[in-house]
């Protein structure tokens, strides 16, 4: 399944609420958390990653992974906390609405 | 925040570490997954770039680079294009700054738009001292005014110490209405103005300093100007302004005389706040009738005053003049645009296949545009740059040139506001001359040109019709430059040509200032007088010396004087000319009838008196003047300070008065024997040999006879005659120039446009030839393109010079500004330009081989 235009920057903000993580620990958090639905390549991810750094929204830094390795660690900062706030609240007011729109199809339609 | 972030990247180091971190990152990346999660890194990196990285600024700058690179590579045109621009905007940066400083820099004064010149109806010239008093009080409209009457020249001393000083001299208020507050005391109040009141002078700040040591208790002090004592009561403070420079300020004060009633006397208001021209000037207007009521004297014909913003005033005929420099150069500028906008198309069409390859790689046609407009404006900067350094030197020379007074308030310089003209001249003219060439070559079919070898493309013949338009406006302007050149060196001809009244070959002139002190008695004056003339005569290789109050074309007077018992006989404003014996032999203007002056007119012979032709033609118009007698002093029968009747002895020949451009005015002259009631300078005259004409020789026999006597503006009868010249040549020599220029310019546009026609017609050329076209009409052919175009310009310009011209007229002496004779020949030199600029083009056409030509496809 793609990601829809735009849902990508809530996706990694989410992520990020447990714990910081690196560029492509995050990638795959989003892919089990999904079960495996939304297969995130890491080359859309990366640039996302960094428009958010550079609205301020998340913060990077050197650190050294539980297997001794060097990454780069991503975290969330009070404004993107404040952000996801915001995008989470308009996520669920849009899937509600198009639930209501949607609702299930009357019968004798199916093919 | 964000926008902080993304500014901080376009700073190199910054963006480097980034770079680096990110790489760092993905390697790091690398180890903690398999490349096959990861995907295409680089691809990952470059999106990564793009969210900070500025896209347009970047492709600009990528843009810039590449119009750099393809400039390089084309060094003749880069410097042909960016000489001509430079020279174009450099001419005009250097006028600018003259026109700003002089024309739109406003007055160093507070609300100066308030202040106002108040003047005759009819010549906007001085007014009497009645007219001033009248107005002064009587007006409404004004919160202050004050009067001046021009400088003096004279002798500061305190103790021992002594120094020439320049002195306006102006009545009580008039810093007070120009709102300036003396740095120091005041300025000179209702009694120091008043006839017989105390003596005071108000000092310039640098006077102050130079010669008083800048004592601050210099006010109350008594200095002594010339032999009369004055208090000082004032100071300037430093950043005071005067149109006229002036040492120090004197009380003018009225002298209930006929002196009073002279236009001499300018007067300057400043208008109450929120009261404007046009109702300050009905208000006085209204109180014209209540003025000729009070003053009968004023006459029937009296139309009362007007007022003109002061700026305007001081600025006067400077403006026409600045404004015809700052048009010359603009059109100037034009011309070498569209040479330029010309020489671009024709590059546009070389580089087709470069054009066609970008367009067929997927360049956008926009992105295509852009660049032509960057590569422009990049031109139009260099140009500026260039530019600019040649109006540092331009504008140098051009103010030591200038033979007008400039009133500006600071020094010209290149300031400001004269930087940002230049810049936006320099990117407008990149736009102009960028704008016609694009919007032709929208349409470039990629096909056609790549297969034809990038020569030839559907966008040609528009390109083409651009150009043909582009020479056209050039012929036009340069008609427009030429016809006014052509007026101006006309007029400056005519005046030459204007009879004199004298032979100023061969004489030498110069001015004894009335400052030694302590002052002649009317005996010692007139010894002096009698010695120095002496002397000259005695000096080898003299043939005469003369002396004269008024020599022409430096000074005039202005005295009434009537005929005797012919009231209807009179003149309000006369020359008085006081001269010695030798005088009109010297001068070599002619005694038409009677007899010049002799040694039987002495003081205490008969009074005896000269007049003009001019006034003998008034007066006498069948008669015969001599033995009839003048009163100087009396107008229509009223008296002026009349003196003792004299009687006409001769007729003279007329000389020009002040002014070249001006009629000879009504002239009497009287001897300097029976003029000892006059208050004069003397202006002396020698006519001598070359070697005679020595300056030091001069100056040693003046000092000889007084060594305290100061001699000035030493100088050739010829110089005197020139210096009345060098606005008329100034103006004749620039215009020359610049159409000179313009000429030139338009030259290379018609050679250009015809050589780069006759090579694109290289093949119909050929065939036309190859199908037995003689040459001569091959060269005919290419002329008729050329002289089309020239002459369609022509009847364009001639049209618009019309138009323009007639702004010129004050400018002109002589010559109409629709004089047909000007514009005939003008038409004349164009054509001839346009037929030699297209001769060499056409001669190449008829050496085209046609069997080369038709291979050439």
């Amino acid at each position: 399944m793609d990601v829809l235009q735009g849902t990508l920057d809530m996706l990694v903000l989410r992520t990020l609420v447990m714990a910081p993580m690196h560029g492509y620990g995050i990638a795959k958090a989003i892919r089990s958390s999904s079960e495996d639905a939304l297969d995130i390549e890491f080359g859309s991810l990366y640039p996302a990653l960094k428009r958010l750094e550079l609205r301020g929204w998340i913060a990077s830094k050197w650190e050294t992974s539980e297997r001794n390795r060097r990454a780069k660690f991503y975290r969330l900062t009070p404004a993107g906390r404040k952000q996801l706030a915001r995008e989470h609240s308009e996520w669920a007011e849009l899937v509600n609405a198009i639930g209501r729109v949607m609702g299930p199809l009357p019968g004798g339609s199916e093919s | 925040m964000s926008l902080w972030r993304r500014l901080l990247y376009l700073w190199p180091p910054h963006r480097r570490a980034v770079e680096q971190d990110m790489q760092e990152e993905l390697r790091a990346l690398q180890e903690v997954a398999e490349s096959r999660e990861l995907g295409n890194l680089t691809l990952a990196a470059e999106n990564a770039r793009s969210v900070w990285e500025w896209d347009w600024l970047e492709s600009i700058m990528a843009d810039l680079r590449y119009a750099v690179r393809v400039l390089w590579k084309s060094p003749a045109f880069t410097i042909v294009s960016v000489l001509s621009l430079a020279l174009g905007i450099g001419a005009n940066t250097a006028v600018f700054s003259v026109v700003h400083g002089v024309l739109l820099r406003p007055l160093p004064y507070p609300q100066p738009n308030q202040l106002m010149l108040v003047a005759q109806q009819a010549s906007h010239s001085d007014i009497t001292i009645p007219e001033f008093e009248f107005w002064k009080k009587n007006s409404s409209s004004f919160a202050s005014a004050a009067g001046e009457r021009g400088a003096g020249d004279l002798t500061l001393s305190v103790g021992d110490k002594r120094e020439a000083i320049t002195a306006m001299t102006v009545t009580a208020d008039l810093f007070r209405t120009l709102g300036v507050q003396p740095a120091l005391g005041r300025e000179f109040d209702e009694k120091e103005t008043r006839p017989g009141g105390p003596q005071a002078i108000v000092l310039s700040d640098s006077l102050w300093r130079r010669f008083f040591d800048a004592d601050p208790e210099v006010l109350g002090r008594i200095v002594t100007l010339n032999d009369a004592r004055f208090t000082v009561v004032g100071v300037l403070p430093p950043a005071f302004w005067y149109p006229q420079a002036a040492d120090a300020f004197v009380p003018l004060r009225p002298t209930g005389s006929a002196s009073d009633l002279g236009a001499n006397t300018g007067m300057i208001a400043r208008l109450k706040p929120g009261v404007t021209r046009q109702q300050a000037e009905a208000e006085m207007g209204a109180l014209t009738e209540a003025f000729r009521r009070a003053n009968p004297d004023a006459g029937r014909e009296y139309r009362g005053l007007t007022l003109v913003p002061y700026q305007d005033s001081l600025v006067g005929d400077v403006r026409l003049n600045l404004l015809l420099m700052f048009g010359a150069v603009g059109l100037l500028l034009m011309i070498a645009c569209s040479n330029l906008a010309s020489l671009f198309l024709a590059r546009l069409e070389t580089r087709q296949r470069e054009i066609a390859v970008r367009l067929a790689l997927g360049s956008g046609r926009s992105r295509l545009l852009r660049q032509f407009l960057i590569e422009n404006m990049f031109l139009g900067l260099a140009g500026s740059l260039v530019g600019l350094l040649g109006a540092y030197w331009l504008l140098s020379g051009l103010l030591a040139l200038i033979p007008f007074h400039l009133p500006a308030s600071q020094p010209i310089r290149l300031d400001m506001p004269v930087l940002m003209f230049t810049l936006a001249i320099g990117l407008c003219t990149a736009l102009v001359f960028s704008l016609a060439p694009l919007l032709t070559s929208s349409r470039i079919d990629i096909h056609d040109t790549l297969k034809s070898g990038g020569r030839l493309s559907g966008a040609g013949p528009a390109r083409q019709r651009t150009r043909n338009v582009l020479v056209v406006s050039e012929v036009a302007l340069s008609v427009t430059l030429l016809v006014a050149a052509g007026l101006l060196i006309q007029s400056l001809y005519r005046l030459h040509q204007e009879p004199l009244g004298f032979k100023p070959e061969g004489l030498i002139t110069f001015w004894t200032p009335l400052t030694a002190e302590p002052a002649r008695n009317p005996a010692d004056r007139r010894n002096f007088e009698v010695t120095l003339l002496e002397r000259l005569h005695a000096v080898p290789g003299v043939h005469s010396v003369a002396a004269i109050n008024l020599l022409p074309l430096t000074t005039q007077g202005n005295f009434p004087a009537q005929r005797e018992n012919h009231p209807e006989n009179s003149i309000g404003g006369m020359e008085i000319r006081i001269v010695t014996q030798a005088y009109f032999e010297t001068m070599g203007t002619p005694v038409l009838r009677g007899r010049q002056f002799g040694v039987r007119d002495t003081a205490l012979a008969p009074p005896v008196i000269l007049v003009n032709e001019t006034v003998a033609r008034a007066w006498w118009p069948n008669g015969n003047p001599l033995g009839d007698r003048l009163v100087i002093g009396l107008y229509e029968g009223k008296d002026y300070g009349k003196q003792a009747p004299r009687e006409v002895v001769g007729v003279v020949g007329d000389t020009k008065s002040l002014r070249l451009k001006a009629p000879p005015r009504p002239t009497i002259y009287i001897p300097i024997e029976q003029a000892l009631a006059y208050d004069y300078d003397l202006s002396w005259v020698i006519r001598a040999d070359r070697s005679a004409r020595s300056v030091d020789q001069i100056r040693q026999v003046v000092a000889q006879v007084d060594p305290r006597q100061r001699v000035a503006r030493l100088r050739t009868m010829d110089e005197v005659v020139a210096a009345n010249t060098t606005d008329s040549r100034f103006d004749a020599w620039l215009s020359g120039i610049f159409a000179g220029l313009a000429l030139v310019l338009t030259a290379i546009g018609v050679y250009g446009l015809l050589s780069f026609s006759v090579a694109r017609r290289t093949s119909e050329i050929g065939t036309r030839m190859a199908l037995g076209a003689s040459p001569g009409s091959i060269l005919n052919l290419v002329l008729k393109q050329g002289t089309t175009l020239v002459a369609i310009g022509l009847v364009l310009g001639l049209g618009g010079a019309l138009a323009l011209t007639r702004s010129l007229s004050s400018l002109l002496y002589g010559v109409r500004p629709n004089d047909w004779a000007t514009f005939v020949a003008v038409s004349i030199v164009l054509l001839l330009v346009g037929c030699i600029a297209g001769y060499l083009p056409a001669r190449r056409a008829t050496k085209i081989d046609p069997m080369v030509a038709l291979r050439y496809e």
